[in-house]
């Protein structure tokens, strides 16, 4: 269980120029970020290479790194970022056909991981706090629930979520 | 595993990478204010000294990074008062140029020096005592704020040096005690 708070002050302290906390912060960030970006490509390889090229990049901006911001949500951020111009990349390349068919299995099976990948693809377009808010509603994440009052958590959890949508419908049309 | 170790090396190579890139950012601005120092004050053997120090202190504490980095450039804002407010005076009170004044320089100088650099004191301790490091930002930023106004103060001798240095020191303490209470209050 990736403990969130541990990740925030791990980053905070390499942001702080601690060079002791890049190994414990990289070694936090990398089961995640790299099972991420597997889910978001589907090809371990490309994968593992999004992975890398993220933590790269967010290692070489850590002095940007705001500490009111969620650790984990700036690191899938930019695992997002990542991903998204490694697909299409592939797409470009005309890999794609190539990519799909020796992933799955079934016109149903395409079909629903599209989905996935265009609701995933779309969550990484919104703000990191719109992503924290709907990954801890999602996935019943407690940690955030009890630093917000639930008023507080349900009204920016209707924002995310209304975020969300009008995102969805510039690239998808109607829901 | 192998994949993650060659990613770990990536990622910390990228992060050494951003600090010496911001060490030669700062090397290059305390380059651009030695050249400014140069060229508007008269130059004694204790400018170039300052000048090294500068020059040695500002990309150490911009490499470092953090409270060190944020105090190193606050600092140098800081410093650029008592850096011009000499030539500010030269030209109102000496018509431009003051060639005594290195030799003996006169009370309002000493004041003025001793005055801006307690009043921008105030203010990186009043801004320290906000940091995260409070510390860390108050030591990076009294040191290159002294560095950058001692190009500009020392050149009336060590009256003007002693001048930035209590008046930095002195308002930095002020301004850290000032918004200690005022956070506790």
């Amino acid at each position: 269980m990736l403990d969130r708070a541990a990740l925030d002050a791990l980053m905070t302290a390499a942001a702080d120029g601690d060079r002791g906390a890049l190994d414990p912060l990289f070694h936090a960030l990398w089961p995640p970020v790299h099972a991420y970006a597997t889910r978001f490509l589907g090809d371990p390889a490309l994968a593992e290479d999004c992975a890398q090229e993220a933590l790269v990049r967010l290692f070489g901006q850590l002095d940007r790194y705001d500490r009111d911001r969620d650790a984990l949500s700036w690191a899938l951020a930019h695992a997002t970022w990542q991903c998204r111009t490694a697909r299409r990349r592939v797409q470009r390349r005309g890999e794609v056909a190539e990519l799909a068919v020796g992933a799955v299995d079934g016109a149903h099976l395409v079909e629903e991981r599209e989905l996935a990948r265009a609701a995933l693809a779309t969550l990484g377009a919104l703000g990191p706090r719109d992503v924290e808010v709907i990954v801890a509603a999602l996935a019943d994440d407690e940690q955030l629930r009890r630093t917000l009052a639930p008023a507080t958590f349900r009204k920016r959890l209707e924002r995310a979520l209304a975020r969300l949508r009008l995102s969805w419908r510039s690239r998808h049309g109607t829901l | 595993m192998a994949r993650s170790d060659a990613a770990l090396r990536s990622a910390r190579r990228a992060y050494e990478r951003a600090h010496v890139l911001s060490a030669l950012r700062a090397l290059a601005l305390a380059a651009a204010l030695v050249a400014i120092a140069v060229t508007v004050h008269h130059v004694s053997s204790a400018s170039w000294l300052f000048a090294a120090g500068l020059a040695a202190t500002l990309p150490a504490l911009a490499w470092r990074g953090g409270p060190w980095r944020r105090g190193a450039f606050a600092g140098v804002l800081a410093g650029l008062p008592p850096l011009f407010v000499p030539l500010l005076l030269f030209a109102l009170m000496h018509g431009g140029h003051c060639p005594s004044c290195t030799m003996g320089p006169s009370l309002p100088c000493l004041i003025a020096c001793f005055g801006t650099s307690a009043l921008v004191g105030v203010l990186v301790g009043s801004r320290a005592a906000t940091d995260t490091w409070p510390r860390r930002f108050a030591i990076a930023a009294v040191a290159t704020a002294a560095l950058t106004g001692l190009l500009g103060c020392a050149t009336m001798g060590l009256g003007g040096a002693l001048g930035v240095v209590a008046g930095l020191v002195a308002g930095s303490v002020t301004g850290w005690v000032v918004a200690g209470r005022a956070a506790h209050a």
